[in-house]
């Protein structure tokens, strides 16, 4: 029997704080994005979502 | 969910929204092989735990109508999706409007190339069986009879997925 097991632990620290860059793309399709992102795991994923009622005094807050 | 007027899902303003990471927490792999006389059996099992992944190619199934999700009980009819309608005062009323499934899925996954990215993103996460391997030793006193100048001789079926 032979197991192998690794963890994946990574942060982007910086990108470019001089100039203020702190999210770089690394790919883009349309709405679908991944970037490296300063404090981020590398390769986030960024995209559209569904419109959602964020109003929370709204009674269908949430949906 | 905030549907269109018509009661289709739609996009939230306001840009895109951090969803995920692409990248796996752990990656798992084990193999093992049993003997029983002549018989040989291995396998290989690969896992990935976290993480997430886009599926364009659900999105472009989905919006031409051909992913098996675009059929709901073998059929096409008409449904209301479970959402709310802005009433245009800043409030919502509960959706009571149908729409054909064509509607829903372009609404959901036609929007520009790929659709609502949200929609079809999913958990990466995977427990897989890659490789089984069942393999025979022929005996010897077949190989060195017949197939002498062969050093050792193995039937295998492999299998991946």
């Amino acid at each position: 029997m032979n197991v192998n097991f690794s963890t994946n632990k990574n942060r982007v620290v910086d990108i470019y704080p001089k100039e203020g860059v702190s999210i770089y793309n690394l790919a883009t399709y349309d709405d679908v994005l991944v970037v490296a992102e300063a404090g981020q795991l590398y390769g986030q994923i960024y995209g559209s979502t569904y419109a959602r009622v964020t109003d929370k005094g709204s009674p269908h807050f949430g949906k | 969910m905030i549907l269109t007027s018509e009661g289709a899902p739609q996009a939230a303003t306001g840009g895109r929204v951090r969803l995920g990471t692409q990248q796996p927490d752990a990656l798992l792999g084990i193999t093992n092989t049993f003997s029983y006389k002549n018989f040989n059996l291995g396998f290989l099992f690969d896992a990935r735990f976290g993480g997430k992944v886009f599926s364009a190619t659900n999105a472009i199934l989905q919006a031409s109508g051909v992913a098996a999700a675009t059929v709901r009980n073998g059929e096409r009819e008409a449904f209301v999706v479970d959402g709310v309608i802005a009433d245009g005062a800043g409030g919502y009323t509960q959706n009571t409007k149908a729409i054909i499934p064509q509607r829903y899925w372009d609404a959901v996954a036609g929007l520009n190339n790929l659709g609502i990215t949200e929609a079809n993103l999913y958990d990466a996460t995977s427990v897989r069986l890659r490789n089984v391997q069942l393999s025979y030793t022929l005996p010897k006193r077949i190989w060195v009879k017949h197939l002498s100048r062969t050093p050792g001789l193995v039937l295998a079926a492999t299998t991946f997925g």
